[in-house]
């Protein structure tokens, strides 16, 4: 800085006296380079491996697992490696978990590309359609499955069947994760909502909806909270939920396609502009300001995706779940499924993924520990079993997982994609009270054009 | 990216340096052999991505596919300057920097000519302007959340008490700009405020004696003496802030994602989601090289300025 120079000259230490030889620090210099060097070629995860495109020499009595799961999930995932450690001590699981959404993707993508990826990692099931047609992901035959204590019928058959693409198995579903109704069951009471049985009765239209909320507002409370803040997944979710409903699709032809309906979708959005400018529904709230209000009990409705349970349940907040209710037609929810994917290696190694199979299916095994944390178990050994039916409101909706409405298949779709964060943002504005119906619409369906038209990066 | 952060090449005194030494013929290599291991970095992490990034725009790069991709010759170009979703992000890049440099460069002028005067206990003054400074982005990102949470938040309680409702912070498109240039301010103010200081401490205090001999008020003192001589600080403060402003990322990443319906996204993350989102790296590259020559046309600008000045002194 041309005003602070730091005053010190040469001499500092006099002439005698200097610290360093200049050629004692080129020496030294000389040797940390060549050490990192060298440390880089050695390590499992490299920047040589990166640059040349080979995968480390890895001990085969490793497992590296990547997941994105915090929180309730994460302790729970937590839980059941622990259980995997425990049964096979004498495999080394090392288990990495980083942000959620694009990050996670971003990493992976690059991971498998340098041909250093993990053993095993997480995956939404709406993701395949991105990693799959360049071949990033190992398919798993029917064969190696029941080599290892899995059959096809072992699985909810919708998540199951999703998992393919082009014919091939590439992921192995955990569970089936949709966007649910959770209702305070105090303020619902309060409201004159509840049935006898304390429990809300399905409510069964949009006008049914209307008046439900109306008499929340009535009592004083937040009728519907439903975030938008620093997520545009959310205001997604509940479109595609409503939008499929009414039997819309968005994309065709694997995304090459936009097939929005307008009068379908019009229908939706005047619903959302409507419980916006009736001051019907909070939603200027981040993720974290949504639980809040829920949790500190001021609001009658909470729609989001089930994952917040745990989170309800340690605030001792008198509430229940229910699948989201059928507003416009059939019963549909948008959905997504947590599954492991065996990421593509350069040069495959049968003995790790023999491990990887192994460790899914103890996971698997442990469905019932990753079902408290909301999500319905896609393991139907667990999911039909009496503990899981006992688990409560976790088990409510369990149906959804047979009429979940997955993200439409696409490269840019799925997950914290482009196409989630491009229709979202929109749709927050709509439901902030912001835009209007007309010029949501045309704003996703510009977008959707837009990421139809883009050169395909896969 | 912190808001202050600045190559040391637009620094006047580098400048004058460099023409000093072109003056002598003789080179010296000793000096060149010392700066070696400096340079290999230099083009290691500067030079080759840069020439890698440039190659890159020429083609239709894929982040998840191996290789080059297919050559696009001026295609991610032309498709650019036809992105008003690009345009629109540049604008708010550009938009920010107005809005953020003229506070960021007088409020911390101020608050360091007081602080300057006060005598006693200056070093907590001095301490508690820094302070935010050395915080993270995303220590940040997490206290002004808290803050701006609408319901819930510090503020919002406030706003509604005083019966003017609380501006939607986070919500309002209209809005969300500028609650970042709030917590830009609060949280960069600090730099500035140091290197004033620092320029302050620099003035001859004969000048202020021989002043106040001649009768000039304290007033007078700060306008013909103070501010005229922290005139190169002045400068120097401009350029750092307008280059750091125009690389916005972090705050508007970390606190809205570029929302409320893209209102605040600025350039660094349309190219952020562009190339790890989308996974157009290609595409990417093209828009990082044009911000690149924006950036590169206001240094020089600002360069070109300052050495007009150091002329003209």
């Amino acid at each position: 800085m041309a005003h602070n120079d730091v005053r010190v000259g040469p001499n500092r230490f006099g002439p005698g006296r200097t610290l360093l030889s200049r050629r004692g620090f080129l020496a030294g210099t000389a040797a940390i380079g060549a050490g990192l060097v060298t440390a880089a070629c050695g390590g499992t995860y490299n920047v040589g491996s990166g640059l040349t495109g080979s995968s480390g020499g890895d001990n085969n009595s490793t497992l590296v697992y990547w997941n994105l799961l915090t929180g309730g999930d994460g302790t729970h995932m937590v839980a059941m490696e622990d259980a995997f450690r425990q049964a096979h001590p004498q495999v080394d699981l090392q288990s990495t978990i980083l942000a959620w959404g694009a990050p996670y993707y971003t990493k992976l993508s690059l991971a498998i590309r340098s041909g250093s990826p993990p053993d095993v990692a997480i995956m939404h099931l709406s993701r395949i359609h991105q990693y799959g047609p360049p071949g990033m992901l190992t398919p798993i035959s029917e064969d190696l499955l029941a080599a290892h204590g899995m059959e096809p019928k072992d699985f909810t058959p919708l998540a199951f069947s999703k998992a393919h693409y082009n014919g091939q198995l590439l992921c192995i579903p955990l569970d089936t994760h949709p966007f649910v109704q959770y209702y305070n069951t105090k303020v619902c009471k309060k409201a004159g909502l509840l049935d006898s049985s304390g429990a809300l009765p399905p409510i069964k239209s949009a006008d049914a909806m209307l008046d439900a909320l109306r008499k929340l507002k009535k009592v004083g409370a937040t009728p519907v909270v439903c975030d938008t803040i620093n997520d545009p997944a959310t205001p997604w979710r509940l479109f595609y939920t409503l939008y499929s409903q009414a039997g819309g699709q968005v994309l065709a032809d694997n995304g090459k396609d936009v097939v929005l309906n307008q009068t379908l979708a019009m229908k939706v959005l005047t619903f959302i502009h409507q419980l916006a400018s009736e001051g019907l529904m909070n939603a200027t709230v981040d993720p974290g300001g949504g639980t809040a209000i829920f949790q500190a009990g001021d609001a009658g409705l909470y729609w989001e995706g089930e994952w917040n349970v745990t989170v309800f349940q340690g605030a001792n907040v008198p509430f229940s779940m229910q699948p989201y209710p059928a507003l416009f037609g059939q019963a549909a929810a948008q959905a997504d499924s947590h599954t492991f994917i065996l990421p593509k290696r350069t040069t495959a190694d049968p003995e790790k993924t023999s491990l990887a199979l192994t460790m899914i299916r103890t996971l698997l095994g442990q469905s019932l520990t990753w079902a408290e944390g909301g999500h319905i178990p896609a393991w139907l050994p667990i999911r039909d079993s009496e503990a899981y039916k006992k688990l409560k409101p976790q088990s409510n909706y369990q149906e959804v997982a047979s009429y979940a409405a997955y993200d439409p298949p696409a490269w840019y779709s799925g997950s914290g994609s482009d196409m989630e964060n491009y229709l979202g943002e929109p749709l927050g504005d709509l439901m902030l009270g912001g835009m209007s119906p007309q010029a949501t619409y045309s704003q996703m369906l510009g977008s959707l054009h837009t990421l139809s038209k883009e050169p395909v990066p896969v | 990216m912190t808001a202050s952060s600045a190559p040391a090449t637009t620094m006047p005194r580098a400048a004058t340096a460099e023409r000093t030494r072109a003056r002598r013929p003789r080179r010296n290599w000793g000096n060149l052999s010392l700066v070696s291991p400096f340079l290999v970095f230099y083009v290691l992490f500067l030079v080759g991505p840069l020439v890698y990034d440039v190659v890159l725009s020429f083609f239709n790069t894929s982040l998840v596919k191996g290789g080059l991709g297919s050559f696009a010759g001026f295609g991610n170009y032309t498709e650019l300057f036809r992105d008003h979703q690009f345009w629109s992000a540049m604008w708010h890049t550009i938009l920010f920097t107005l809005v953020s440099t003229p506070p960021l460069v007088i409020l911390p002028l101020f608050f360091a000519i007081v602080v300057n005067r006060i005598k006693r206990g200056q070093w907590f003054f001095r301490l508690a302007f820094f302070l935010p400074y050395i915080l993270p982005s995303a220590a940040i990102a997490l206290v002004w959340l808290f803050i701006y949470e609408p319901g819930y938040g510090l503020i919002a309680g406030f706003f509604n008490l005083i019966g003017v409702g609380d501006p939607g912070w986070l919500s309002d498109p209209n809005v969300a700009l500028y609650s970042i240039v709030i917590v830009t301010v609060w949280w960069t103010i600090g730099f500035n405020f140091v290197l004033y200081l620092a320029g302050l401490q620099d003035i001859n205090p004969d000048l202020y004696e021989a002043a106040g001999l001649d009768g000039a008020s304290q007033w007078q003192q700060t306008w013909r003496i103070t501010i005229p001589m922290l005139g190169r600080t002045t400068t120097l403060v401009t350029v750092l802030q307008v280059i750091a402003s125009l690389k916005i990322f972090d705050q508007i990443y970390l606190i809205l994602q570029g929302g409320p319906n893209y209102s605040s996204r600025p350039a660094i993350e349309w190219i952020y989601d562009t190339a790890f989102t989308s996974q157009r790296v290609g595409y990417a590259s093209a828009a990082s090289f044009i911000l690149f020559i924006v950036i590169l046309i206001v240094s020089f600008i600002w360069l070109a300025l300052v050495r007009r000045q150091e002329s003209g002194v």
